[in-house]
C-alpha cells in the first residue's frame, strides 16, 4: 500500500474572462465587494499528461450557467476587491476555512449525498486595475484533508481491467440492464441505498465490482485528480462505519481522431481511516504561482484592452498596410518622427493637421493668434459650433484639443502667437509703446524658438507678408518650408529651396535646365517689390479669405503628400511649385529659380539678419522700402526706369544698361 | 506553458463563405499577440505567409461575441473551394474539405477518420 497523492488543479482562465470581469465591475458591482457566485467547470476528456485544469470563462457570470459538453461543474466565488491593498491584506486564511466549513456542512447533513457537485468549489480573490488594465488574481481549490490515504493500485489486475476495457455502448447496455434487475427489488436508486445494499457484498456481485466512481481531469498515470480528495472525506464520514475499504473508479474519457478510449482510468483500492466527526478537518487549496511559490498571480492586459493602445495600434497596423502592399520601401519611421510646425489654423492649417495625423506623424504643433469665430466651423475641419461661443476658444489651442480627441496617440501644441510683418510697424497704434516692443521681441524668439524646434514648417497663414518672416528664419536655420496660399478658385503649393551653405549663384541660371535643389526659390523670390501692408483699406469681401471651400482641401491635400515625398526622397517625383486653377480643373508645375535679390531668402538679407538680428527685423517691419534698398531692388527699379527713358531718347548709349 | 486554441467558425455573408476565427491563449487569458501566432503557423506554409503575411491572417471583432479574434481571410476561401470541388466527387461535404484545408494552417488538424 502506497500513500495516495493527488494532481492539484491548475486555473485556466478564457480570453473573454477579463473584459467580462472589467465589465461587470464597470457597470455592475462599482465599489461592491461582497462576494459573487461564479461558475467554473473541469473536463475528464484531456489527452495530455499533464495536471488537471479547472477552467473559468466569460460565461462563468451567468445564473442559468451551462457546463459545456462533457464538462463537469465546479461552484465558485469570487471575492472583487476594490484596492490593491485590499487585495494583499484580504485575509486569505479566513476564507479558506469559511470554504471548508461550507463543504462540511455539506457532507455533514447528507446535502453532498444528494448533489456531489458541492463538493467541487473555488474561490477566486481578485483585484481590476482598470487604468493599466493589470490583473491580480489568486485562486483556491478547498480540500478538506485528514489523514494521508493509502491505496492499491488495482490497474494491473486482470479481473478489473476487463471491466474498464468494456466500450462504453456496451457498458451502458450493462449497466441498464442492472439497473432494470435491481429496479425489481428497490424503487428508490440512491447512492445510500446502493452502498447499504451491497457494502453486505465483498468483491464481486454479478461479476461487476462496486466502485465510488467519479469523472477524473486527470491524466497522470499514477495519480488521481484533485476533486478525490473532498469525494473520499464525503465516502468516509457517510459510510466509514460500513466500509473499511472502498473501490474508486478515476473515470476518464477521451476521443482522438473520432475513436473513444477509456482505458488510461484508474481503479483503486482505497483504505478509509476513521474521522472524527466532530471537528472541520483542515483545509489546503491556495494555487500557487508561476514560480511554484503560494502567491498571486497578475495579468498584463493593456496590449488588447487599453483603447488608446488599441487605437495606436490600429492606426499604424493600417499604414503598415500601405506599405507592404503599396511601398514596401517607405520609411514609416521618418514620417512619423518628423515634426511639424504649422504657421495657421485656419482652414489650410486645420486640413493640412487631419492629413499628417493620416500618415502617422506624431507631433505636430500649430500657431495662430485669433479666436474661432462662427463662421470658421464649416471651413476649418478641426472646430465645432461649441468652439465660437462665448467670444470664440483661441484657435490653436483648439485646434490642438480637436486633435487629441481624434487620435489621442497625438503630441499636438497649440499657440497663439502674432507673427510680426513687414509693413506692419511695431509701434503703438497712436504713440510709440515699449510694451509692444518688448513683446514682439519675445514673439520673435518664440518664432524662432519653434522653427528651431521642428523640421518642417509649412506656411498656411492669410496674408502674404505675414509669411515672410519664417520663410527668412527657415531659410536660415535649413528646414523645411512648404508654402500654400489660396486665391478664390486658385491655389499655390510651394517648398521653398533648400539653403545649402555655398548659396545662389545668380549667374548660373540656365532656362530650361531642371533646377538643382538648393537653388530654387522661395516665395518671394518672383516679387519685385517687397511685401507689404494689404490688409489696410481692404473692403469685407477682401478682408476674409473668401474661396471655393474645396480649394483649401486640394491645397492642403498637396502639401502634405508634398512633404511626404520629399521625406522619402529619392522615391516618387518632387515637384518645386504647383498652381492649379479649379476653374479648368487643371494646374501647372512651374519652378523658378531662387532670386539672389530675394527679400526673403538672399544672401544678402540672411547674414544682415544673422548679423543683427532683432535690430535688423524691427527696421524690416517698420520701414517698407528698408528691405528693397538692402537688397538691391531699389537700385534695379531705377535701372528699369533709365532704360524706358534710354528708349525714349535718340541717342544710343549702351554703357549704364544693367543685366535683368 | 499551457495554451488553449478556441475556434469558431462563422458564415460571413459578404463573402457567403465559411470564416475561422481562433484565439489562442495562455492560462491567465491574455491573448498571443500577432507575431507569435504568426511564429507557430506550421514551416509547410511559412514560405506563403511570408510573402503576403497581412493578407492571411489579421485580427477582426468576432461578429457576435465583440472581442479581438484572429482570422483567417476568407477573400481567397471560394476561389480555393471551387478548385477543390471540381477536382472531388461534388458529394463530399463542404465544411469537411473547407476545414481540411484551412485549419492545419492554424492548427487545426482533421483526423482523417473524418474522410
Amino acid at each position: 500500500m502506497e500513500s495516495l497523492q493527488f494532481a492539484p488543479f491548475s486555473s485556466g482562465l478564457d480570453a473573454g474572462f477579463w473584459p467580462k470581469l472589467s465589465e461587470k465591475k464597470l457597470n455592475e458591482y462599482a465599489l461592491d465587494e461582497s462576494s459573487k457566485d461564479i461558475s467554473g467547470f473541469y473536463y475528464n476528456g484531456d489527452i495530455r499528461n499533464q495536471n488537471p485544469i479547472l477552467n473559468v470563462d466569460y460565461t462563468c457570470f451567468d445564473r442559468l450557467f451551462k457546463t459545456p459538453a462533457r464538462s463537469f461543474i465546479s461552484h465558485g466565488v469570487l471575492y472583487l476587491k476594490n484596492t490593491i491593498e485590499g487585495f494583499k491584506e484580504c485575509d486569505k486564511k479566513l476564507l479558506l476555512e469559511e470554504k471548508a466549513n461550507q463543504i462540511w456542512q455539506d457532507i455533514k447533513t447528507g446535502k453532498a449525498v444528494e448533489d456531489p457537485t458541492l463538493l467541487s468549489r473555488f474561490i477566486l480573490l481578485a483585484y481590476a486595475d482598470l487604468k493599466k488594465y493589470h490583473y491580480y488574481y489568486w485562486f483556491a481549490f478547498p480540500a478538506l484533508i485528514y489523514n494521508e490515504h493509502s491505496a492499491d493500485n488495482y490497474r494491473e489486475q486482470g479481473l478489473f481491467m476487463k471491466f474498464i476495457m468494456i466500450n462504453v455502448k456496451l457498458g451502458k447496455k450493462l449497466l441498464t440492464s442492472f439497473l432494470n434487475i435491481y429496479k425489481k427489488f428497490q424503487r428508490n436508486l440512491t447512492l445510500n441505498s446502493i452502498v447499504n445494499k451491497f457494502s453486505k457484498f465483498s468483491g464481486v456481485f454479478f461479476m461487476v465490482i462496486i466502485a465510488f466512481s467519479f469523472c477524473d481531469p486527470c491524466t497522470l498515470e499514477n495519480h488521481p485528480g484533485w476533486p478525490l480528495r473532498n469525494f473520499l472525506l464525503l465516502i468516509a464520514y457517510t459510510w466509514a462505519d460500513k466500509l473499511e475499504t472502498c473501490n474508486i473508479l478515476c473515470f476518464r474519457d477521451k476521443s482522438r481522431d473520432g475513436k473513444r478510449e477509456i482505458s488510461h482510468s484508474l481503479m483503486l483500492n482505497v483504505q478509509l481511516p476513521k474521522l472524527d466527526k466532530e471537528t472541520c478537518p483542515k483545509c489546503v487549496g491556495w494555487e500557487k504561482n508561476e514560480k511554484q511559490k503560494l502567491g498571486p498571480r497578475m495579468v498584463n492586459l493593456s496590449a488588447t484592452m487599453d483603447p488608446s493602445r488599441l487605437c495606436a495600434s490600429a492606426v499604424d497596423l493600417n499604414l503598415k498596410l500601405m506599405r507592404w502592399r503599396l511601398l514596401p520601401d517607405l520609411d514609416l519611421d521618418k514620417i512619423s518622427s518628423t515634426k511639424c510646425l504649422l504657421l495657421g489654423s485656419g482652414t489650410l492649417g486645420c486640413n493640412v493637421a487631419r492629413c499628417l495625423m493620416g500618415w502617422g506623424v506624431k507631433n505636430i504643433t500649430l500657431v495662430d493668434n485669433s479666436k474661432v469665430s462662427y463662421s470658421n466651423p464649416v471651413r476649418q475641419s478641426l472646430f465645432i459650433f461649441q468652439d465660437c461661443l462665448n467670444g470664440g476658444k483661441a484657435k490653436a489651442e483648439a485646434a490642438a484639443n480637436s486633435m487629441r480627441q481624434i487620435f489621442p496617440g497625438v503630441n499636438a501644441l497649440g499657440l497663439s502667437l502674432s507673427i510680426p510683418m513687414p509693413g506692419h510697424a511695431i509701434t503703438g497704434i497712436f504713440y510709440f509703446s515699449p510694451a509692444v516692443l518688448v513683446q514682439t521681441k519675445k514673439d520673435i524668439e518664440t518664432l524662432e524658438d519653434l522653427i528651431d524646434k521642428h523640421d518642417a514648417v509649412f506656411l498656411l497663414m492669410d496674408t502674404r507678408e505675414s509669411r515672410w518672416l519664417p520663410t527668412l528664419l527657415g531659410a536660415v536655420k535649413q528646414k523645411i518650408v512648404i508654402n500654400a496660399a489660396l486665391g478664390f478658385d486658385t491655389y499655390l503649393v510651394l517648398r521653398h529651396g533648400y539653403k545649402s551653405d555655398t548659396g545662389v549663384d545668380g549667374t548660373k541660371i540656365k532656362l530650361g535646365e531642371v533646377i538643382p535643389g538648393d537653388q530654387l526659390g522661395c516665395y518671394f523670390c518672383n516679387d519685385v517689390v517687397a511685401p507689404g501692408d494689404s490688409t489696410r483699406d481692404r473692403s469685407l469681401d477682401q478682408q476674409c479669405t473668401v474661396t471655393r471651400p474645396g480649394i483649401s482641401m486640394i491645397g492642403s491635400a498637396l502639401a502634405v503628400e508634398l512633404l511626404m515625398s520629399v521625406l522619402q526622397h529619392p522615391l516618387g517625383f518632387n515637384f518645386f511649385q504647383i498652381r492649379g486653377f479649379l476653374s479648368r480643373f487643371s494646374s501647372v508645375l512651374p519652378a523658378s529659380h531662387a532670386f539672389d535679390k530675394c527679400t526673403a531668402c538672399s544672401q544678402i538679407v540672411m547674414e544682415t539678419y544673422k548679423k543683427e538680428g532683432f535690430e535688423f527685423l524691427v527696421k524690416v517691419f517698420n520701414e517698407p522700402s528698408y528691405l528693397e534698398n538692402l537688397t538691391g531692388l531699389t537700385a534695379m527699379h531705377e535701372g528699369t526706369f533709365d532704360v524706358e527713358v534710354w528708349d525714349l531718347s535718340d541717342e544710343e548709349d549702351f554703357s549704364n544698361k544693367e543685366e535683368l | 506553458d499551457m495554451l488553449t486554441y478556441e475556434y469558431h467558425i462563422v458564415y460571413s455573408s459578404s463573402y457567403s463563405v465559411p470564416v475561422l476565427y481562433f484565439n489562442v491563449y495562455k492560462a491567465d487569458g491574455k491573448l498571443l499577440s500577432l507575431e507569435n501566432i504568426w511564429k507557430i503557423v506550421p514551416d509547410v506554409y511559412q514560405q506563403e505567409l511570408q510573402a503576403d503575411k497581412w493578407s492571411i491572417l489579421t485580427q477582426q471583432e468576432h461578429p457576435l461575441l465583440g472581442r479581438p479574434f484572429y482570422q483567417l481571410h476568407p477573400c481567397h476561401t471560394e476561389m480555393m473551394m471551387k478548385n477543390i470541388r471540381t477536382m472531388l466527387d461534388k458529394r463530399c461535404d463542404y465544411l469537411i474539405s473547407w476545414i481540411s484545408s484551412v485549419g492545419p494552417v492554424v492548427g487545426l488538424n482533421l483526423s482523417l477518420q473524418y474522410a
